[in-house]
């Protein structure tokens, strides 16, 4: 029985808590689904701490639970949470009418679930290519493919945004 | 590249709501709870095992005698190291309604606020009384204010009708204005045996109509915390002395922004802030810092909303 284990990872997440709720908010767009998910998230891990077995890769270990959540849920709420312009207006409440960073995170937040993830966690959790492809259980080249693509993605959506503005 | 690296700003002012830290910590706790249950059952299946090899009964009794003890005495040690602040009480909708109809959409989300039973720590029994009481009377006002909203808001969109529809709106036109009434809350602090809640009551039609209400409890004392609280004696100073430096660094910061009275172009024009007082509007925040809140229109033109001042302790 490893306890120092058990109490690092409730560490872990006491100190994480605000980063996991705005990927799940990410995801779901909605407060209660976004507790949710984070309320599974931890139980799962708790529950199965002991197949933890590298003591630093907590990170991405959690990180891969939460991400597995999302989706589930997402599958199995069965409708399609698409972005919701009104929501994420509510956030952002006090900005410009016209907000190129805004325009930006919708576009990534409408991306196809797989790109989605990759860039969630690399630009806005900072994480290593490597971290994520240890979180996502994939080969490190198959994290860059699907960077690139979501990358070239973003790039040609925004250019087209910006002629026809 | 670099634009995605600036949307990371929207991502981090995605807004973290109060009752988080309650989920993560209470889910925390119960899990705990669980592993300790399994625990001690594979321990005892060990004993089991040994039984097998062990002839005299007597002595293995005493042996899972030992073990159970031990077990259980090391779990509650690990509980306590669990660093869980938990709530007294947790705040459930307990009502929730839509009524749309031709006239308007009325959408209305009831707080209530319920002691945790399980989980009193703190609250010796006869202090739980009144607690319950007192939790009970402010559930009570709290319908109270929803409901007359709510019929206040009823009649002056039934009113508003009357004038559109004599003046020559039709009842397709009133349709397109999607009128409704909104009333819902938002829980800004939980934690220990303090509950920051804000009730929300808004007529899309007319911001101005807009109310907020602010529940700052103290579920030990069963009291409303008041700034003087938090603050001490000198929270008048304490708060005001922010508040105006607060209001200067804003109008640096943004210079169409005008606090009346204070900073900004024409400001002096104009009564504005001047000092806060026992009743002034505020709520805890997740650091447990009030936030001083003023009404739209109330220390700034209109423009600029509802202004949120947080005084740090």
């Amino acid at each position: 029985m490893n306890d120092t284990a058990y109490d690092k990872l409730t560490e872990h997440i006491i100190n994480n808590q605000n980063n996991f709720y705005r990927i799940a908010y990410c995801y779901v767009y909605n407060k209660e689904s976004a507790l949710d998910i984070i309320q599974n998230a931890i139980c799962k891990a708790l529950e199965s701490y002991e197949s933890l077995r590298n003591e630093k890769a907590i990170k991405t270990w959690f990180y891969r639970i939460l991400i597995n959540e999302c989706l589930q849920y997402l599958r199995k709420s069965k409708k399609e949470i698409i972005c919701d312009p009104i929501d994420m207006k509510e956030e952002i409440y006090y900005e410009d009418a016209y907000e190129p960073k805004l325009e930006v995170y919708e576009r990534v937040c409408q991306l196809p679930e797989q790109m989605k993830t990759i860039i969630i966690l690399h630009f806005y959790e900072q994480m290593t290519l490597k971290e994520i492809s240890q979180t996502l259980d994939v080969n490190l080249n198959t994290v860059k493919t699907r960077l690139y693509a979501a990358l070239k993605r973003l790039k040609n959506e925004l250019e087209v945004e910006y002629e026809t503005n | 590249m670099k634009q995605i690296k600036e949307s990371k700003d929207i991502y981090d002012s995605i807004k973290i709501p109060g009752e988080l830290k309650q989920v993560v910590d209470n889910t925390l706790k119960e899990q705990a709870g669980n592993l300790n249950f399994t625990r001690n059952r594979s321990k005892g299946n060990i004993v089991f095992h040994l039984m097998k090899y062990t002839m005299a009964a007597a002595a293995v009794s005493l042996i899972f005698f030992s073990v159970a003890l031990n077990t259980s005495e090391v779990f509650a040690k690990e509980v306590d190291k669990i660093p869980v602040i938990n709530g007294l009480a947790k705040v459930l909708t307990v009502r929730s309604y839509e009524d749309v109809t031709d006239n308007q959409k009325i959408s209305v989300k009831v707080p209530n606020i319920e002691i945790n039973q399980a989980d009193n720590n703190g609250l010796d029994k006869a202090n739980q009384g009144e607690t319950e009481q007192f939790v009970a009377d402010v559930n009570k006002e709290i319908d109270k204010i929803i409901d007359a909203y709510v019929a206040d808001a009823q009649k002056s969109i039934d009113e508003y009708k009357q004038a559109f529809i004599q003046t020559g709106g039709t009842e397709e036109e009133w349709k397109q204005k999607d009128i409704g009434v909104k009333v819902d809350y938002d829980v800004k602090y939980q934690a220990d045996n303090r509950l920051s809640l804000v009730l929300t009551a808004d007529e899309n039609w007319c911001s101005a109509y807009g109310k907020k209400y602010y529940y700052n409890l103290d579920l030990k004392d069963n009291t409303q915390i008041s700034l003087k609280d938090i603050l001490g004696e000198d929270y008048i100073n304490i708060a005001n002395e922010s508040i105006i430096s607060q209001m200067k660094n804003r109008v640096q910061d943004n210079k169409d922004y005008v606090y009346w009275g204070i900073a900004g172009d024409g400001a002096l024009d104009i009564d504005g802030f001047t000092s806060i007082d026992e009743n002034t509007n505020f709520y805890i925040n997740e650091k447990g810092n009030p936030v001083i809140c003023f009404d739209k229109y109330e220390v700034a033109p209109g423009f600029m909303g509802a202004q949120e001042f947080e005084i740090i302790k």
